[in-house]
């Protein structure tokens, strides 16, 4: 299925939220949502969701206007939220049946979550006897116990040690290989880069950049060299020769040279330069931007 | 509808395994079964409950005015008393007695029609003095009939005469009501005021711990208050029912024990159509409360804001308990201002129980109230669940009255 946000604005009182956000997203496929904290992302997922009706604009599914009765969606809150005194598989058949599931779907999804995430033993202890961690994957067994086709995550690695982010990190994989819709908001880019494909940026209420990250990396210039060698000092000096006019600026960091280009396509004449000095030359890339510079050039300074 | 019989359903086995809940009924049970219990195993009818020994109270009588045959009157009347006669001593020796509490207290009597009754605390329940009186007035009179030349048998009759009044009720029988509706009263004003209560503070304990944030998107809003409210409310007539049903049973098993005991006639009796107006005024009371306490509730971000919201709403339920109380207990149920609020809808539960129970209410004025009574509650129902919506993606300080008023104009 496909899910499509189009032109949907939302104000409180005087403070306008949303100024006509648009994107759209597709199962089997995992999209990040980035933004600074106030964003709108939170005020985004619950329009989705059917807590607040748009302003303006509809949420699509299919192309005929969403109704969140006939879809389940599976929500994990950044604000973490379950009963800390009840017992924990009482609770989540009580979440399940909100959404429809009888009693023992529910307990035998449950079951295989738990046995998947490793928490089985805690099924019927209260819940504020956990650990965060293990409360976060009994969070987590909350959002999936519907078996949802569309799956919102927001922060779900945060306070998760390494040992469980990989196991957090298989379900989501597997989440998006059976076909699910996955919404995926993080500050940690490097999640955002391992799951999402396609990436939009929000700040100040506006979509400030969308679309696949590949691309979008693709989009910047290309016209600076990262050199990796052992002797950094003996290539720049090799390269700060005047008579390299192709060659803007050398400067080096550590065991990195960073070569500034007039062009990126006089890549071929800084090959040539540096024939001689193969030898001293670990590795030799063109510098992409990372997630993080672009979410920060994007969203500095403004919200 | 199937979501909120899971709310309904969720929110009532909350109730029914709650510790507390469990702990409060049982405590209930046990005071009912040891009310009705007593009489059996005790030698006395009567439940008066002493608690520790009590000693047997002494009394010094001083007379200075030397009544012929006084001390034999008052050693056979006050038989419960240990009396000490004397005729030496004088008012200050009698209260130095008293006050180092060689006798609980002493009587100087310093002619035949006038005395002092010294004693140190005076109880709430000391009939002594006026015994003392009753003993003198009584004792004068006969020497002085006697004067006249009247046998002591002729004196007794005269004195003994006595009017057989009978009396027939046509209408209510307040005094015997009173109590009645007295208890039934209480029973109503505490259910709702701790049920509303309890239903304000699960809904801002949910937002606290921030599982509305999962119970909003899961659920539609409207049958999350109407589960929640209806589940409590289920829960509370379920404990009155399990406390009547014992109680009942208590009564029953010792009815002969029971019979002459003035306790009974306070706990039995209750007529059923009584019951059945307790039972649709509690639930229609609490519906009522319990949709604008929840919808309080849902505007507390911290559940030490909850005391401050629910109170422009517990006030009206307070003023109606007090009101009803003091026009109950002047008599005067049928009066003005008791009428109108036993239809406006926050004091009809309690002042038109009270003029069913005691006054002369008809039927069709308790329809009246009770319709006025649900329209009200569908009204207060809708409104709940606006303010609800609202409240519980509301964090930060609660919002002040005008701040919800202009949110509720905007949907």
């Amino acid at each position: 299925m496909a899910l499509s946000v189009n032109n949907v604005s939302k104000s409180f009182g005087d403070k306008q939220v949303l100024k006509g956000i648009s994107f759209s997203c597709e199962s089997g496929k995992a999209l990040g949502l980035l933004g600074r904290n106030g964003a709108g992302k939170t005020t985004m997922i619950r329009i989705i969701m059917g807590v607040f009706n748009a302003d303006n604009g509809n949420v699509t599914l299919d192309g005929v206007p969403m109704n969140t009765s006939n879809v389940k969606i599976g929500y994990l809150p950044e604000e973490r939220g379950l009963y800390p005194k009840k017992k924990i598989m009482e609770q989540l058949v009580y979440f399940a049946a909100l959404q429809g599931i009888e009693r023992q779907t529910a307990i035998s999804n449950a079951d295989k979550l738990f046995k998947k995430l490793q928490i089985e033993e805690y099924k019927n202890v209260r819940l504020d006897t956990l650990s965060k961690g293990n409360q976060q994957k009994v969070q987590l067994i909350a959002t999936l116990i519907a078996n949802p086709d569309i799956v919102i995550l927001d922060e779900p690695f945060s306070g998760l040690d390494p040992v469980n982010a990989s196991l957090l990190k298989d379900i989501v994989k597997d989440l998006i290989a059976d076909g699910k819709l996955v919404l995926f908001s993080s500050h940690q880019m490097n999640y955002i880069e391992e799951f999402c494909d396609d990436i939009l940026i929000l700040n100040g209420g506006q979509i400030v950049l969308s679309g696949n990250i590949k691309n979008i990396k693709r989009g910047y210039a290309r016209n600076i060299i990262e050199i990796k060698s052992e002797k950094p000092q003996n290539i720049t000096d090799a390269l700060s020769n005047d008579t390299l006019a192709f060659i803007k600026r050398v400067a080096f960091e550590g065991n990195t040279i960073f070569v500034t280009l007039t062009d990126e396509n006089e890549k071929n004449r800084l090959l040539e330069a540096l024939s001689t000095l193969g030898n001293q030359i670990d590795e030799i890339k063109v510098k992409e931007p990372t997630l993080n510079e672009i979410f920060v050039q994007f969203t500095e300074g403004q919200i | 509808m199937k979501q909120f019989l899971a709310v309904f359903k969720f929110e009532y086995l909350n109730f029914i395994k709650n510790k507390i809940f469990i702990f409060l009924t049982a405590a209930i049970a046990v005071i009912i079964a040891v009310i009705a219990f007593y009489p059996r195993f005790s030698s006395s009818t009567d439940i008066s409950l002493n608690f520790g020994k009590q000693e047997t109270p002494s009394l010094l009588v001083m007379d200075k005015a030397n009544v012929i045959g006084l001390e034999e009157i008052i050693k056979s009347t006050l038989k419960d008393i240990d009396i000490t006669f004397t005729t030496d001593g004088d008012e200050n020796s009698a209260k130095l007695s008293v006050e180092n509490k060689e006798y609980s207290s002493a009587v100087v009597i310093t002619s035949p029609l006038e005395y002092t009754y010294i004693v140190e605390n005076l109880g709430l329940y000391d009939t002594t003095e006026q015994n003392i009186g009753n003993i003198l007035l009584s004792h004068y009179k006969t020497i002085e009939l006697q004067k006249y030349g009247l046998s002591m048998e002729e004196i007794v009759d005269f004195s003994t005469l006595t009017v057989k009044a009978n009396s027939v009720i046509v209408g209510q029988d307040q005094a015997q009501n009173f109590m009645h509706a007295y208890i039934l009263m209480m029973v109503l004003y505490i259910t709702v005021l701790v049920y509303g209560q309890i239903v304000a503070q699960n809904v801002a304990n949910e937002k606290s711990s921030r599982a509305m944030e999962l119970l909003i998107t899961s659920a539609d809003p409207k049958n999350l208050i109407f589960g929640k409210v209806l589940g409590t409310g289920f829960a509370g007539l379920t404990q009155m029912a399990i406390i009547l049903v014992w109680g009942i049973l208590c009564v029953a098993i010792n009815k002969d024990y029971l019979i002459d005991s003035n306790m009974f006639s306070m706990f039995t009796g209750f007529s059923a159509s009584m019951i059945i107006y307790t039972i649709v005024f509690f639930l229609l009371g609490f519906l009522l409360y319990a949709f604008l306490l929840g919808a309080m509730g849902s505007m507390a971000s911290k559940l030490e804001d909850v005391g401050t919201l629910t109170m422009p709403v517990m006030i009206f339920l307070i003023i109606g308990f007090v009101v009803t109380i003091s026009f109950m207990s002047s008599g005067n149920i049928d009066s003005g201002l008791i009428k109108i609020l036993s239809y406006f809808p926050f004091t009809s539960p309690m002042a038109m129980f009270a003029r069913i129970s005691m006054g002369t209410a008809t039927t069709i004025q308790a329809i009246i109230s009770i319709v006025i009574l649900i329209i009200s509650i569908v009204g207060v129902g809708y409104l709940a669940v606006a303010i609800y919506r609202i409240g519980i993606l509301m964090y930060g300080k609660p919002p002040k009255f005008n701040e919800i008023v202009r949110a509720l104009k905007k949907k």
